[in-house]
């Protein structure tokens, strides 16, 4: 097998970073550029920080890698296995389809339990998450993040969210008396 | 500096797009001027004409039906505001509430229990209600048909009356979608009722008229959409889903268990679905009236007074999926039930400090009141799973408090510590 190809990227502050090819294919954007002819040389990430990027390879990496294990089975012959497809599991014995989904189950805990880890973050690394994984158009961390930004939101009133993110009302006089009526109830 | 109000609008729709509930969606649209441009308020209308053909059998003199949607909701004070309101023995306190939107824009109160609209509203009470600054978490909604008979000069809803006063189960393909995004006139709907003959009755967003299903053995008593699936059960106990084609299929027979109840309820606790069977028993009350009574023109009148159906008890179980058979439960745990004349719903006991778990709330005609001065309260029972007992809730006034008189905070939520004044 051909040795993995190498991608170097430069963030907005300057700094490059040298990440196999498959990792950033998570990356809907590098995966475009690179099939533009641009995985030669340095790919230029103009709204993504030197800060921000580990993260976001971080999660590149964890995902790339549980593709990889999918395509092998517990004999560890070389076989095409696809995540959705059952007929695979049909031609089996029962044994094996035990196996596997007690294999299956465990990986899913994993899974669960690196996304915990992973998303303990503080709101400031959250915004940046937010805005890279959508400049990069990396559709999974996209929703993982707003999700951990919806579960700061539910069930808070407005004021207790502006306070969680830092956000100032900014209403207009006229846009305020829209809010207030929104929000109340005019009893008969 | 991070500054959330600038992200971009994409990002801002995405996160928007996993508020599901209507409260934390409108709270959205607060927070600032970036955050409420990016989300649209949903309608939140129900369809409210059905032109419906008259079914025969159904009814005959009716032009339509006009569906109101009542929603019940447990307000109560954010937890960073019930600690500063030191002193404040409401502070923590849950109001259990039913309200309905009659002409936009303006609210019905109810009982949560009862058909009582809860009017005229004490002197006190708030005309306008802020809820921006209350915790509110919706606990299930209830939907009742009002048939309009046509009349020359009038021209208004308001001389509407119920459809039977049977519960209506409702369906709608748009309570899958978040909530931020807009209801459009494709979403599809069904209805599921209990027609007068005690049969099942079916509408669904494109038919012309009402469809009786003729599968029965003996007169429904209730229905549910449960889990995006309709399910009825019958006073046998034998439970079914019914499809959207108006097929039905069994999912627990009478046979696998002998319910010995009068009345069957379904209602969700916890992502469960139970049943809950009524225990009714003829009552004379304490003392026998009978021994001294004399035969006289009066006595046949006096007789209805005295014999009546008084519930007491009720037997809950629990449907396990994939199993065919009710499970009887022993304890709700913190758990309360509430069965109303056309809604059920469950709660927990911690967002109601002052009740206790295991309770089931009922409304029992036995105890029947005018309920002008009470707005239906008298009409409501309190049963005990713990030990049997069962009365009706001015026997428990800590238990009574959760629908009424509402806590001082109500009055105004802003202030920190205040009772209302006498």
């Amino acid at each position: 097998m051909a040795s993995p190809k190498v991608i170097v990227l430069r963030t907005c502050d300057g700094e490059t970073f040298e990440v196999d090819e498959s990792v950033v294919y998570v990356s809907e954007t590098i995966k475009n550029m690179i099939e533009d002819g641009c995985g030669d040389g340095v790919i230029p990430l103009p709204n993504v920080s030197s800060k921000i990027f580990p993260k976001v390879i971080e999660y590149c990496k964890k995902h790339v890698s549980d593709f990889e294990s999918l395509k092998k089975t517990s004999n560890g012959d070389e076989k095409e296995k696809d995540k959705d497809d059952d007929s695979s599991k049909k031609g089996k014995e029962a044994v094996p389809d035990v196996e596997e989904d007690a294999e299956e189950k465990a990986r899913v805990e994993e899974l669960k339990e690196w996304e915990t880890t992973y998303m303990d973050i503080d709101q400031q690394v959250l915004f940046d998450l937010l805005q890279a994984a959508n400049y990069l158009n990396i559709k999974g961390l996209l929703l993982m993040a707003a999700e951990k930004a919806a579960s700061m939101i539910r069930g808070k009133t407005p004021e207790q969210i502006r306070e969680t993110f830092n956000i100032k009302n900014d209403f207009t006089p006229e846009e305020y008396e829209e809010v207030r009526r929104e929000n109340a109830w005019a009893f008969e | 500096m991070t500054d959330w109000s600038q992200l971009p609008r994409d990002v801002v729709e995405v996160i928007a797009r996993r508020l599901t509930t209507y409260f934390d969606a409108l709270r959205f649209r607060a927070v600032c001027s970036s955050w409420r441009s990016a989300v649209s308020q949903s309608p939140h209308r129900l369809p409210c004409h059905f032109p419906i053909v008259p079914n025969e059998g159904f009814v005959e003199t009716t032009c339509g039906f006009y569906l109101s949607k009542r929603t019940i909701y447990r307000l109560g004070l954010p937890e960073d505001r019930i600690s500063t309101c030191i002193g404040s023995s409401e502070a923590s306190d849950g109001w259990l509430i039913k309200v309905e939107e009659d002409v936009p824009d303006m609210m019905h109160l109810l009982n949560p229990l009862t058909e009582t609209q809860i009017k005229p509203l004490p002197s006190m009470f708030p005309k306008v209600l802020d809820l921006s600054d209350l915790r509110i978490s919706e606990l299930g909604q209830d939907y009742v048909l009002q048939y309009i008979n046509y009349r020359p000069f009038v021209n208004s809803f308001v001389d509407a009356g119920s459809l039977y006063m049977e519960k209506v189960a409702f369906f709608s393909s748009n309570s899958s979608l978040s909530a931020s995004s807009p209801a459009d006139d494709n979403d599809k709907f069904a209805l599921l009722t209990i027609h007068v003959s005690g049969k099942l009755a079916m509408f669904k967003s494109g038919d012309e008229k009402w469809t009786i299903i003729e599968d029965q053995r003996s007169p429904y008593d209730d229905v549910i959409c449960f889990k995006g699936k309709f399910y009825a059960v019958d006073s046998m106990g034998r439970i079914v889903i019914v499809e959207p084609s108006a097929t039905v299929t069994l999912i627990a027979s009478h046979e696998s268990h002998v319910f010995g109840g009068d009345k069957k309820y379904l209602v969700e606790s916890e992502g469960d679905l139970l049943l809950v069977d009524l225990y009714l028993s003829m009552d004379t009350g304490d003392d026998s009236p009978f021994e001294n009574m004399d035969i006289d023109d009066d006595f046949y009148e006096r007789i209805e007074s005295y014999i009546v159906e008084k519930t007491v008890r009720f037997k809950v179980y629990k449907l396990y999926e994939g199993r065919q058979n009710w499970v009887e439960l022993q304890s709700l745990g913190d758990r309360l039930l509430f069965l109303g004349d056309n809604c059920s719903f469950s709660a927990s006991a911690c967002d109601f400090p002052g009740c206790k778990g295991n309770r089931i709330y009922f409304t029992d005609a036995f105890n029947c009141s005018n309920g002008e001065d009470d707005y239906g309260f008298k009409d409501v029972g309190v049963f005990n799973l713990d030990d049997g007992c069962i009365g009706p809730l001015a026997s428990y006034p800590g238990y009574s408090k959760l629908f009424w008189p509402p806590p001082s905070w109500i009055a105004d939520p802003s202030a920190g510590t205040n009772a209302l004044p006498d």
